[in-house]
């Protein structure tokens, strides 16, 4: 089902310069599973989890397999990723939920990407290892940083709550806009 | 810029650019590197402002940013310290502190009227009589203040950032580059802030040319290291637990975390006291020097030194190498100096009088400037013999009496000091972990020892990071020799004596204000004000304590010093505030709302359609008539806001029984029931509904404005009961509408694939299924009191979905509805809101909500509470009042009181001054025996005049509910 971003046209209109430094990536599926039983459920699936919390592990080429809780998991991937069809087919299970799970991500990269964190965010982001999430706020908002390299580059993935996409884009270009200056 | 030196050794500014700039209307030029104060002395203007109480003349005395009497204003730009701030380009310049202008300012009469303004005057006086105190008041704030604030102009935001290392060090002088370097060495991530624009501190402007060399080293070692960070015009501006710290500069707050911090903060240079000791021309030694050696100014032509330690003779060597002539150094110890500094003094042919002190500074005839001093000899007990007085002529008079360590921001980060006789000043004693002090801020005044403890320092801080393994080298001894006079202060009965030139205090008003009984020092400060201008004290803390201790006959330690508290310096409001953060939520349908007129309104931290503007309709007509549309055929309101939690699990049910006062155990798969929430003490807390999808499985819906706290609530008593249950908060991922209205049946039944017949989709019924396509949750609800049904999908599906919805209403004239019409639908059918009809204290008896609680239940959250209450009388309750049909004036406001024989007796809590029933309805709280239906009761509206309405039965609209069940 085609997820209808509330920021298109913030993103389309944008200047260059921050579309260069973030980029909304709402072709990402996400599915969050949660409950008691996700562990078991995945092991007879014959999926792997990641084992320590926050920890990810990459699925495809742009997906990752989070352990966002104890027993909470979340898959963001492309549509196709077969992994995600694997979940949705066996998902009936006894202990394990299906949750609602419409979250966006942004990507932010690029040479000022710290800079722009480090006005936004009160943890030392430099000091993040990659691919383990980081439950923090940006711009006072909740949000899930997760450090990666992508096609050689460090970025930044940021999920964030879709009710506060547009407050989030538009103070991130902000911040990017003025780096560019 | 006639007063511009030949070039110096190590200065800091650029002579190769030039800048224009204009003080008090007459332009000036300076130079790139330039203070504002420098600048302005580089072109012979003294006289850079007026006193904050007097309006006496005055200059800068410390070229150290602590002079809060060279305040200037450029533009909409206001409170630039002169002796801090950079000069740049095309400044236009003012005095703040003036009416009509520095050399003319009209308050200047003042300081003639001194004696009926003595320490505490405006405590006592304007009091009397209470009916012009009014307009004292006025008069007192118009005079008051520094500068003035443009409230037009709106100051771009500060980029206010987050910053980390693991050894801050404070100071860029000689101990604090040692000490910076020698962390970096050992590997830590060090930041080394300098509030200067340049490195080196007292380096640069007291050791000429060496020091220049030794700053280069330092720096050049520094900037080897790719771990070290060098702020320089940059200032901590405190230091808050866990060396969590402010640092400030020209753009912008830095919050910083640091793992240890090292304080080479140095020395701050104390004044002496003697009359009219504030004159332009009169300066700190070390801001003659910092004018010589940095900014390449001639401050004067013909001067007198005032000394009591080694300083006074390096600086009084420093003028006259510039070719000033430096007519006497008056050395207040009788023994004078017993360094070699002595001897070149003497070869320099510098005459100097020991046992001598300036007791008065003369002022010029314009009384703008110095024009003399009355050289005084001192008598056994330290103070002036006035039968000796001397006159000399000068231009300037240079002091070099003491100094204080800058320990403002050490002491906010815990570390104590105490009072050394053998120093004359304040020296450490004891420092929480992680925090270091090295240099001149422990009393290290000789350039190898500064070097030396700065490695001690830079070193123990890396080694408490767990980057140095070794045992740090000793830190350097204190000095030996006192560099500080123990009572630089001479009074002149007659004379103005300004021990506080912030606050405009002098000698005598520290005598009265003991007089007065304010004899500790907390008590002083606040009755006087000392310490309580732009510098904090820097310049007269010192002093004031060792005043009190003598009027009090005791020693420093035990009359105490005042609290350092942040901020180290002044720092603009603008950046404290920095960007301004404000994550407003919008739900999936803001973008649509938007395009279709909607009126947004704050709805705790959400986006709501107020109501949608249609044509030229006036806000009241506009609600009202979106509501007579839901009465009449059909609306559609965004209920996205609302709380949308599930609880799934074998424990699922137990938990809801639990947290809620309602049964839920038995409530049937495919049914819903209202629920309403308490905690301990009974209080309704929060409301919504409960739907059972599954066996172990419920959708619950809360307040907007509570679901994320309660939510957590929920998480926190399912652990505390140890439940098997799996939450989920999924508010922000499923939109939600209200399809509402006689023909909201017609309109969905050709979207979704759900059965809608009454007797297939009962009212308080939920289903699964599709609408328009998409996964949706739907609910036949009845809030607004017409047949509804809420509809809840994926929010990124929302747009299809409503937009899907309004089409299939078209027939119907579907209008969307906001917030105030679903107000007012919901106040004619008497539902209340939680947190807006309810407050902290009230209990389910108060708002009827009797039938919600559960008979019999075994526990819920606030039931022993509500058992306790039940068996009270109640104090008020919650009824419907109305006022005759068409009424519309003399109606009341939310919360206007109702008065009974001149009591309160209730309040509104809704009201609709126009609803679809034809007359003015509200929804208040009144004591239980005005709650019988026919009760006439007065409201008390904002003018005071009273509006009369009359106690009916809710719901006002459609008692027996037969259309939401329809």
């Amino acid at each position: 089902m085609t997820y209808c971003s509330p920021i298109d046209d913030l993103v389309a209109a944008a200047p260059q310069a921050v579309q260069a430094a973030l980029a909304q990536r709402p072709e990402l599926v996400k599915v969050g599973l949660k409950g008691p039983g996700v562990d078991a459920w995945a092991q007879n699936q014959d999926i792997d989890l990641p084992e320590a919390l926050y920890a990810c592990l990459p699925v495809g080429p742009d997906g990752v397999l989070a352990r966002v809780g104890a027993d909470e998991l979340m898959l963001e991937c492309s549509a196709d990723e077969p992994l995600l069809a694997r979940i949705e087919e066996n998902l009936a299970a006894p202990g394990v939920y299906r949750l609602d799970q419409q979250s966006l991500t942004l990507v932010l990269s690029g040479p000022q990407a710290l800079a722009v964190l480090a006005q936004t965010c009160g943890l030392e982001m430099a000091r993040e290892p990659d691919n383990r999430l980081v439950y923090t706020r940006v711009a006072g908002a909740s949000c899930v940083i997760l450090p990666r390299q992508e096609q050689g580059q460090q970025v930044y993935r940021l999920w964030i709550d879709c009710t506060q996409a547009q407050y989030m884009w538009e103070t991130l270009s902000e911040i990017i806009g003025e780096f560019s200056d | 810029m006639n007063r511009r030196l030949p070039p110096q050794p190590g200065e800091w500014i650029d002579r190769d650019r030039l800048l224009e700039f204009s003080f008090e209307g007459q332009s000036y030029k300076g130079l790139e590197g330039d203070l504002i104060a420098s600048a302005l002395l580089a072109n012979g203007v003294r006289m850079m402002g007026r006193s904050f109480k007097y309006h006496r003349p005055r200059s800068a005395y410390s070229l150290a940013g602590h002079d809060a009497n060279a305040l200037f204003s450029d533009g909409a730009l206001t409170h630039l310290r002169g002796d801090a701030t950079p000069l740049t380009q095309g400044m236009d310049l003012h005095a703040v502190n003036t009416v009509g202008g520095l050399a003319s300012d009209r308050l200047k009469i003042i300081d003639r009227f001194s004696h009926f303004m003595p320490v505490g005057f405006y405590y006592k006086t304007f009091h009397r009589p209470a009916k012009l105190f009014p307009y004292h008041e006025r008069q007192i704030r118009k005079i008051a203040g520094l500068g003035t604030v443009d409230p037009s102009q709106v100051a771009p935001h500060s980029p206010k950032d987050y910053a980390w290392c693991d050894v801050l060090v404070v100071g860029g002088g000689a101990a604090g580059l040692e000490a910076a370097l020698a962390a970096g060495q050992a590997g830590a991530r060090v930041l080394l802030v300098e509030e200067s624009a340049q490195l080196g501190g007292s380096l640069a402007w007291q050791q000429g040319p060496e020091g220049a060399a030794l700053i280069d080293g330092l720096t050049a070692a520094l900037t080897a290291l790719p771990q070290v960070e060098i702020r320089t015009a940059s200032q901590v501006g405190g230091h808050y637990a866990d060396h969590w710290l402010a640092l400030f500069d020209a753009q912008r707050m830095t919050k910083l975390r640091a793992g240890a911090v090292v304080y080479a903060t140095g020395a701050i240079e104390q004044p002496a006291v003697f009359s009219h000791n504030d004159l332009p021309g009169i300066m700190l030694a070390s801001a003659a020097q910092r004018l010589v050696r940095l900014y390449a100014v001639r401050p004067f032509d013909r001067v007198v030194v005032l000394g009591a330690n080694s300083e006074a003779y390096r600086v009084a060597l420093d003028l006259a190498r510039v070719g000033i002539e430096v007519v006497t150094v008056a050395d207040l110890r009788p023994q004078g100096e017993p360094s070699e500094l002595a001897q070149q003094v003497a070869g320099s042919r510098i005459p100097v009088r020991c046992g001598y002190c300036v007791h008065q500074a003369l002022p010029s005839t314009d009384k703008q400037r110095v024009a003399g001093v009355v050289l005084t000899p001192l008598d056994a007990h330290g103070q002036p013999d006035t039968r000796h007085g001397q006159h000399i002529p000068c231009d300037g008079i240079v002091v070099s009496v003491g100094w204080m360590p800058n320990a403002a921001l050490p002491s906010q980060a815990g570390v104590s000091f105490a009072y050394s006789d053998e120093l004359q000043q304040l020296v450490p004693t004891a420092q929480p972990r992680g925090v270091f002090l090295a240099g001149r801020a422990r009393g290290v005044y000789d350039l190898e020892g500064q070097h030396a403890d700065g490695m001690a320092a830079g070193q123990a801080a890396a080694a408490h990071t767990g980057h140095y393994h070794e045992k740090p080298v000793p830190a350097a001894s204190p000095s030996t020799r006192a560099h500080s006079h123990p009572y630089p202060i001479f009074d002149h009965p007659e004379k103005k004596n300004f021990v506080d030139f912030d606050e405009d205090l002098h000698l005598t008003d520290f005598a009265n204000a003991h007089q007065e009984g304010y004899d500790s020092v907390e008590l002083l400060k606040r009755y006087s004000t000392v310490g309580m201008g732009p510098s904090q004290g820097k310049l007269s803390n010192m002093n004031a304590v060792r005043i009190l201790a003598r009027l009090n006959e005791a020693s420093i330690d035990e009359t105490g010093s005042t609290t350092a508290r942040p901020f180290y310096q002044p720092v603009p409001l603008g950046h404290l505030a920095g960007r301004r953060f404000h994550p407003m939520r919008r739900t999936p349908l803001h973008n649509w709302h938007q395009a279709h007129g909607a009126q947004f309104y704050h709805a705790g931290d959400w986006y709501r359609p107020e109501y949608y503007r249609h044509g030229q309709d006036d806000r009241a007509a506009g609600i009202v008539q979106e509501a007579q549309q839901v009465r009449d055929s059909l609306g559609l309101i965004d209920v996205g806001t609302l709380g949308k939690l599930r609880v799934n699990g074998p424990d699922a049910a137990q938990l809801l029984e639990r947290l809620y006062s309602g049964r839920f155990n038995k409530l049937a798969v495919g049914r819903y029931r209202y629920g309403v929430a308490l905690d301990e003490s009974g209080v309704i807390v929060e409301d919504g509904v409960l739907a059972r999808l599954a066996p172990d499985q419920f959708y619950v819906t809360a307040t907007s404005s509570g679901a994320g706290a309660f939510y957590r609530e929920m998480q926190r008593w399912a652990l505390i009961w140890g439940l098997d249950v799996t939450l989920s908060n999924a508010t922000s991922h499923l939109a939600a509408f209200n399809l509402a209205g006689p023909q909201a049946r017609r309109a969905l039944a050709g979207l979704t694939d759900t059965d809608l017949n009454p007797e297939a989709f009962p009212y308080l019924g939920v289903r699964q299924g599709k609408v328009a396509g998409v996964p949706a949750l739907l609910m036949r609800v009845g809030f607004v009191g017409e047949l509804g049904f809420e509809v809840h999908v994926p929010a990124g599906q929302a747009t299809q979905v409503w937009e899907a919805l309004m089409d299939a209403g078209q027939p119907f004239s579907i209008r969307p509805f906001g917030v105030e019409a679903q107000r007012l639908l919901r106040l004619e059918k008497g539902h209340f809101i939680v947190g807006h009809d309810t407050d902290a204290l009230t209990h389910p008896y108060e708002v009827s909500l009797d039938w919600a609680i559960g008979k019999n239940k075994r526990f819920f959250v606030g039931q022993r509470s509500l058992e306790i209450m039940s068996e009270r009388p109640l104090t008020r309750t919650l009824v419907g009042l109305r006022w005759p049909d068409g009424q519309t004036d003399k109606l009341p406001e939310e919360c206007n009181l109702i008065i009974d024989q001149g009591r309160i007796a209730g309040r509104i809590t809704s009201i609709a001054p126009r609803s679809t029933l034809g007359y003015p309805l509200a929804m208040a709280f009144v004591e239980p025996e005005m709650a019988v239906p026919g009760t006439q009761v007065e409201i008390r509206l904002d003018n005071g005049s009273r509006s009369t309405a009359q106690v009916v039965a809710m719901p006002f609209y459609d008692p027996d509910d037969q259309r939401q069940k329809e």
